[in-house]
């Protein structure tokens, strides 16, 4: 649970909302000036420190293990591998009936096995009473092991690609028409293809985790960007009460998609904890980010794309390959934003994958439409310029009024409109086609243009909002903070709803102990929470109405909410109405709340 | 075990410390300051900068037993127009960089100060340098920030030299 | 990392005593490579000498117009001294455009020499590595190699350098002068790394019990129009893929003077003695510069991933030549 300071400027309500308008962030003192505590700096007496063994092999078998040396050395607790680790539950399955499930990485059960699925899987964590004293004692660990042939070459592995499948989000494939016909007549066309490397997500910090048990109640700080999934994981995992596990997580140095699931830092750590009694921390090396933690999947792309002679698309193919681990990885979209682009008479979207003894891919910003949406439009560039059409006006000409795969209608789809404003404001005219035309002094320069698609997600966000008669607001929900703002956010969202000074809200955040909130990933956080915020200061402004018209001295008497402005701390019509704090303070209530 | 004397923030520590103990480990560890962050324990993200007798260093390639008898300041012990100056200029979004980048920072107009040209100062000879944008993201180059607040930092940066 | 013992020198004569006598012992400076190695476990000292107390951080003039250098001079002081600025802009700017501003506030002038490789697989203990242990073969040769040797190399290694102070004293003919209880020994610093062979673990001609105590510039008059010019995957804080430290002095349009060394081709700052033979006396044009270079690079070899430095050798020198030529030096 985190805490807005207390703030010095003056309570008043500007002319205006909040939101739009420019704001410090409320956790702004706490991080400028070294406060803001992350998820290895909460003090405990007692504290133990761990560090993990990696497998160097890809695929194979644990032999045997030597933990003498590693025990002998100073300041060390415990050695916990396959051998001596307590069994804990397998993960379950990915089901969206147990959205929890999506978190889960990696269907290995660490230190439960003693397979190696790839290099870099933990085999050992050490636990010492020193933070040196864990890693030199990690190094100490002696594994033998029987090695597997394996398959880790994602290149050399692309002619067993096998198709990618359908999710009840997104289709594997999708097919309009009979698009490599259409593309072999048409009058011009371009077919390219692209590759994208692997990518990191490299959060300055790196993934670490403090656990304390009590009996089986475990107290969990942990930089994530899931409080509530990792909780449930953690109880499946351990075998306790779900209601037992606290995670706690008001400040999360960085996430990109890298702390939304659960890796078994997390879990060994815990484990560390429950052996042996003591609090335990543990902090990855930047090598044990890389080695544990997934990144986005390489991908090899096709894109083909058939028009007419005035440009009208007749054929659009989009095909990829990506990786998924044998051990655990996500399926990445590639193609999601081909099949809604561009009006072609003919699509063909096709995703395929290869089955690596590799560490578990996983989202990494703009999961699948960020690489996907790079090979689209640089192939609708290309085609622009071997049609000598301008790249925007190509995009216009082939912008669809309806959803191309399945002529659904678009809710709101303002693109012609964008490109015209982005076009008159970077003065696009002034650009000349040609590669290499356009100079600045000694520099080349270059305009270019390109579309993003990115779906927009909601998920359920828990909130309640309770009104003070000091007029102080509390806003609580289980969401996270890593950087995107989201208690500075949140209240303005509720200020403006109520019409209070920003100041009087309070947002607390980041714990399991709040209503559950969203996760923080496909950039729905924000927008999740919002709506519940909103939709509970609706309830609430209705439920204090409710308590003024109790009496007959309230200015408030007859009117209806709909009729009424929240300004000003309170609701008004006209120059008629009445402060929050004046009708708690009439009813002697301390505070009026309210749970969506 | 090595009894180091390190003065932090104005104040004396003494603390007995293995020399393995990086100056970094001992302030968070042992000091109980974690304003210092570890984002790399390798000198690469500059997340753990602090001062020592004035001058930035990365605080995880030492070893703490080399600081006795030395001035440290760390990120607890700022008190600087900078740190307001990243609020208003939002030079920050998930916070983990920013302690690094604040104390480099304070370094860095220092050097600048005393004179110091960089890899980009076009003449190297001259007394002083312009501190343009170009010559703060040179200086600041060993501060990462994953979030991408470079602008945000530039500007809170350039507000306070001027 | 393993436990080691202590030890503050509080004078040179201590220091050389203390190696000398205490098995498996290493001098610490800076820090900022050996606590790293220390920390991948590459290095496993049993004791640490601490040498940051000596009286080595001196930049004195010397009768004949050279520079002193103390070993103790932190990289930050030294690039920004005005003698070496005016007198030696291609070290300054060498030293600059190194690392980070905290690194460089950290790193001491012995310890930039003595800098380890960063070759990857030096570093991970289940590669094969000739250098970090003798005999095991040479991972990089077929693997990730972009940023190794293309002169110098041979089958055992193909680790470069990552110094670019090294590159511009190579080019300087610097002395490095050392100590042990044995006395003192001065060493060219062009003679100071060793190239691989088959012994790549055999980095320097330092002796194991041997302190840097001094580095000396000789006084060089063409030193004053020098540049540094390193070309690297990002604008900062990045290692060269190549390098180039180039003096020139030109009269009536032909070259009198040229100094020139590559960093980032070779396991030791490249002089490029070929290349200077060569335009000694040639008219200072473009022509001259791409022969120069093109006889340089002549013996190179790339590997899998790197042989793009050959050319981009060839044409980096050529244009800190023509720079030179056009703006004139750095200082």
């Amino acid at each position: 649970m985190t805490q807005a300071p207390v703030r010095t400027e003056p309570k008043t309500t500007p002319a205006g909302p909040y939101v739009g308008r420019p704001m410090d962030r409320v956790d702004g003192v706490a991080k400028t000036t070294g406060e803001a505590k992350f998820s290895a700096e909460y003090p405990y007496p007692d504290i133990a420190h761990a560090a993990l063994v990696h497998a160097p092999i890809a695929r194979g078998r644990i032999t045997g293990v030597d933990s003498a040396a590693a025990l002998a050395a100073r300041g060390v607790l415990a050695v916990i591998t396959h051998e001596n680790a307590p069994a804990m539950k397998p993960s379950p399955s990915a089901s969206m009936l147990n959205m929890e499930t999506m978190a889960v990485s990696s269907s290995v059960t660490f230190l439960n096995t003693d397979e190696v699925h790839w290099n870099g899987q933990p085999v050992a964590i050490v636990v010492a009473d020193t933070l040196e004293g864990a890693q030199h004692a990690a190094s100490l660990v002696k594994l033998s092991y029987d090695e597997l042939p394996s398959t880790v070459d994602f290149t050399a592995a692309l002619p067993t690609a096998f198709p990618q499948k359908s999710s009840m989000i997104s289709p594997g494939s999708a097919k309009k028409g009979d698009a490599e016909t259409a593309l072999a007549a048409a009058a011009v066309s371009v077919d390219l293809d692209y590759t994208t490397p692997m990518h990191n997500h490299n959060a300055i910090e790196p993934h670490a985790t403090t656990a304390f048990w009590d009996g089986d109640k475990l107290t969990i700080h942990e930089g994530t960007q899931n409080v509530d999934w990792t909780r449930k994981l953690l109880a499946s995992k351990f075998d306790v009460p779900v209601e037992g596990i606290r995670v706690i997580a008001p400040f999360v140095g960085g996430g990109f998609g890298g702390k939304a699931m659960l890796w078994a830092g997390t879990i060994l750590t815990a484990l560390a904890a429950r052996v042996t009694g003591r609090p335990v921390r543990m902090m990855l090396t930047r090598e044990g980010v890389y080695r544990t933690v997934g990144g986005r999947t390489p991908s090899t792309q096709r894109v083909a794309l058939g028009a007419d002679a005035d440009g009208h698309l007749t054929a659009l193919i989009h095909t990829c390959v990506t990786q998924i681990g044998n051990a655990g990885g996500s399926a990445e979209q590639v193609t999601s934003q081909s099949r809604h682009l561009y009006d072609a008479a003919n699509i063909l979207t096709e995703q395929k994958q290869v089955a690596l003894d590799a560490l578990a891919n996983t989202a990494m910003r703009a999961p699948g439409e960020s690489i996907g949406t790079y090979a689209l439009e640089a192939s609708v560039d290309e085609l622009a310029y071997k049609l000598g059409v301008d790249p925007i006006e190509l995009r216009m000409r082939n912008e669809p009024a309806k959803n191309p795969m399945d002529g659904k209608k678009f809710s709101h789809r303002m693109l012609r409109e964008a490109y015209a404003l982005g076009a008159e404001k970077f003065d696009w005219a002034r650009r000349t086609p040609e590669p290499g035309s356009m100079r600045d002094g000694k520099w080349l320069v270059g305009m270019g243009v390109a579309t993003a698609f990115h779906p927009a997600w909601q998920f359920n966000a828990n909130v309640t909002v309770r009104l003070s008669v000091d007029g102080g607001v509390l806003v609580r929900c289980g969401f996270h903070e890593m950087g995107m703002g989201g208690a500075t956010a949140q209240g303005q969202i509720a200020a403006d709803a109520l019409g209070v000074p920003f100041e009087s809200v309070r947002v607390e955040y980041g714990d399991t102990e709040l209503p559950i909130g969203p996760g923080a990933g496909g950039s729905m956080q924000t927008a999740s929470v919002a709506n519940s915020v909103i939709a509970a200061c609706e309830k609430l402004k209705k439920s204090v109405l409710t308590l003024a018209k109790k009496s007959s001295e309230s200015p408030l008497k007859g009117l209806k909410l709909a009729e009424l402005k929240a300004r000003d701390g309170g609701l008004y019509q006209s120059g008629a109405g009445e402060t929050y704090v004046s009708i708690l303070s009439r009813a002697g209530r301390p505070s009026v709340g309210s749970v969506r | 075990m090595v009894e180091v004397r390190i003065r932090v923030n104005g104040t004396t520590e003494v603390v007995d410390l293995e020399p393995r103990v990086s100056l970094l480990d001992a302030l968070r560890e042992q000091l109980g300051l974690t304003g210092t962050k570890k984002g790399c324990n390798q000198g690469a993200c500059g997340a753990c900068t602090v001062l020592v007798d004035g001058e930035r260093i990365n605080s995880c390639l030492t070893l703490a037993v080399q600081y006795s008898g030395r001035e440290i300041t760390t990120i607890e012990g700022v008190d600087h127009p900078l740190q307001a100056a990243f609020v208003k200029n939002d030079g920050f979004q998930c916070g983990y960089c920013t302690s690094g980048q604040i104390c480099s920072a304070i370094g860095m107009l220092a050097e600048h100060d005393a004179g110091m040209p960089s890899a980009v100062t076009e003449h190297l000879c001259a007394p002083e340098t312009e501190l343009s944008n170009g010559e703060i993201r040179e200086r600041m180059s060993g501060n990462l920030c994953r979030c991408g607040a470079y602008n945000g930092i530039a500007d809170s940066i350039q507000e306070v030299a001027r | 990392m393993k436990s080691f013992a202590y030890v503050s020198a509080p004078d040179v004569e201590a220091a050389v005593r203390a190696i000398s006598t205490e098995p498996n012992a290493k001098f610490l400076g800076g820090g900022t490579n050996l606590v790293d190695l220390m920390r991948e476990e590459v290095e496993a000292p049993d004791t640490i000498i601490d040498i940051t107390r000596l009286p080595l951080t001196d930049i004195v003039e010397l009768p004949d117009g050279g520079l002193r250098v103390g070993a103790l001079v932190r990289n930050s002081h030294l690039a920004a001294n005005q003698l070496i600025r005016s007198r030696y802009p291609l070290l300054s700017q060498a030293i600059l455009t190194g690392a980070s501003a905290q690194l460089r506030n950290m790193a001491t002038v012995g310890g930039n020499l003595l800098q380890r490789t960063r070759c990857f697989y030096f570093y991970d203990s289940t590669s094969a590595c000739n250098k970090r242990e003798p005999g095991t073969g040479c991972d990089a040769i077929g693997g990730f190699n972009r940023n190794h040797a293309v002169l110098g190399g041979s089958a055992s290694c193909i680790a470069t350098h990552p110094s670019d102070m090294a590159v511009a004293l190579a080019a300087l003919d610097a002395v490095i002068e050392v100590e042990s209880v044995r006395g003192v020994r001065r060493i060219p610093l062009v003679e100071f790394h060793q190239l691989p062979g088959e012994t790549p673990d055999v980095e320097t001609a330092l002796a194991a019990d041997e302190l840097i105590t001094a580095v000396e510039l000789p006084a060089l008059p063409v030193a004053a129009t020098s540049r540094y010019r390193k070309v690297r995957d990002r604008a900062s804080y990045a290692f060269a893929l190549v390098s180039v430290a180039a003096a020139l002095e030109v009269e009536d349009g032909h070259i009198t003077a040229i100094r020139l060394a590559l960093g980032g081709v070779a396991a030791k700052p490249w002089r490029a003695y070929e290349a200077e033979r060569l335009l000694q006396g040639t008219p200072a044009n473009e022509e001259s510069f791409r022969k120069a270079a093109a006889a340089e690079l002549a013996p190179a070899s790339g590997q899998s991933q790197n042989a793009f430095k050959i050319e981009l050798a060839q044409r980096t020198i050529v244009a800190t030549l023509n720079q030179l030529l056009t703006d004139g030096g750095a200082a």
